[in-house]
């Protein structure tokens, strides 16, 4: 059941010019940088809006690592097989950029265990749990680990194997973070169930 | 909220959102020149994953031939403690009725002589030679392959056999 559900999800939207994206490809190989325009115009979205939930609603870092995910994506087009649709190829490269970028950001930003967190770049709102959050504040306001493994699992939809081996972390301490992820999201949305 | 309702609205936070800015002018300013990603094809023969495939079959035989190994060689000492407790039983039984005729001897002694002599000394010194002559045999009968124990066990039999005589000689 959840390996169907995380093929549906892990998959780009579907989009019905994706069979136009192998031609874009092919020429974006070939140096035109404006075949990978037309690329980055239609699955920008897509991307930033998972590097954007992945940093925490940070909006700077999430352009940074959006045009980073990009530009390495150009630096290995020779690589892409055509084996699978681009768009899910270019999101699963944009995930690892950004969790590769989120790790070695402060030396271990995603190597939180159970410490207490700092609520960052957050309004008053987010600040008082007492008064509750709203569901996207409460995602960002969680420990880096622990905001990674829910966002992919819960929001994007992928497997505890495929978090575990993109964090390098074991199965079961994936299933461990999103226990405590859920477990903080209800305490910070102020949920009594 | 339910754990359905949380992961109900969880999923639907998957949105697209677009950058505050556009991000393709700096894009564009980094990926200005050759498009270094092409490979030759030289290079796309190396990342093909033909040579990862024959060494993850080497390792697989490697592994292979280890795992068989390791069932013959569990097979042999299978065989060896078989034929080592075939010897024991035999070496056991030679030792028993090396001792019959003393047994006999002193159980006839027993019924028929005078009353042995009970020395605490005598009796301890039989207690725990018989002790461990009970402890060897069951040693033996756990790890066959510890034959040299049969040693060990013939001698404290003769030396309980021996105290015996004595007692009874007092």
């Amino acid at each position: 059941m959840r390996t169907n559900l995380a093929t549906v999800m892990t998959e780009p939207m579907p989009r019905p010019a994706e069979d136009g994206d192998a031609a874009l490809v092919r020429r974006a190989v070939a140096g035109d940088s404006g075949a990978f325009e037309q690329l980055y115009r239609k699955h920008v979205g897509r991307v930033h809006g998972a590097i954007w939930r992945l940093s925490g609603r940070n909006h700077a870092r999430a352009e940074e690592l959006t045009q980073d995910a990009f530009v390495q994506a150009w630096r290995k087009l020779g690589e892409f097989r055509h084996e699978s649709a681009f768009g899910t190829w270019l999101y699963r490269l944009a995930i690892n950029v950004a969790l590769m970028a989120l790790r070695a950001k402060g030396g271990a930003a995603l190597e939180d265990s159970m410490e207490p967190y700092e609520l960052e770049d957050l309004g008053g709102h987010a600040r008082r749990p007492d008064l509750g959050m709203d569901l996207e504040s409460a995602v960002a306001s969680l420990p880096p680990r622990a905001r990674a493994v829910l966002v992919l699992f819960d929001v994007e939809g992928w497997t505890h194997e495929e978090i575990s081996a993109e964090l390098d972390m074991a199965v079961g301490s994936s299933k461990a973070q999103l226990h405590r992820a859920r477990g903080l999201l209800r305490a910070r949305l102020g949920a009594t169930t | 909220m339910s754990e359905f309702e949380l992961r109900r609205q969880l999923q639907g936070l998957r949105q697209e959102r677009q950058p505050g800015v556009d991000l393709w002018p700096g894009i564009a300013g980094r990926i200005a020149g050759p498009q270094p990603a092409r490979l030759s094809a030289r290079q796309r023969a190396l990342r093909t994953p033909w040579p990862w495939a024959a060494a993850a079959g080497l390792v697989l035989a490697i592994v292979g031939v280890q795992v068989a190994n390791r069932v013959h060689r569990a097979d042999l000492a299978e065989r060896e403690r078989a034929a080592a407790a075939l010897r024991v039983d035999q070496a056991l039984a030679l030792i028993d009725a090396s001792y019959l005729g003393v047994e006999r001897e002193l159980s006839r002694a027993g019924h028929d002589g005078p009353a042995a002599v009970t020395s605490p000394t005598l009796m301890n010194a039989e207690a725990t030679l018989h002790g461990a002559e009970l402890e060897l045999r069951r040693t033996l009968a756990r790890e066959p392959r510890a034959e040299y124990l049969l040693d060990l066990l013939a001698r404290a039999r003769s030396k309980r056999m021996s105290l015996e005589l004595q007692r009874r000689d007092a």
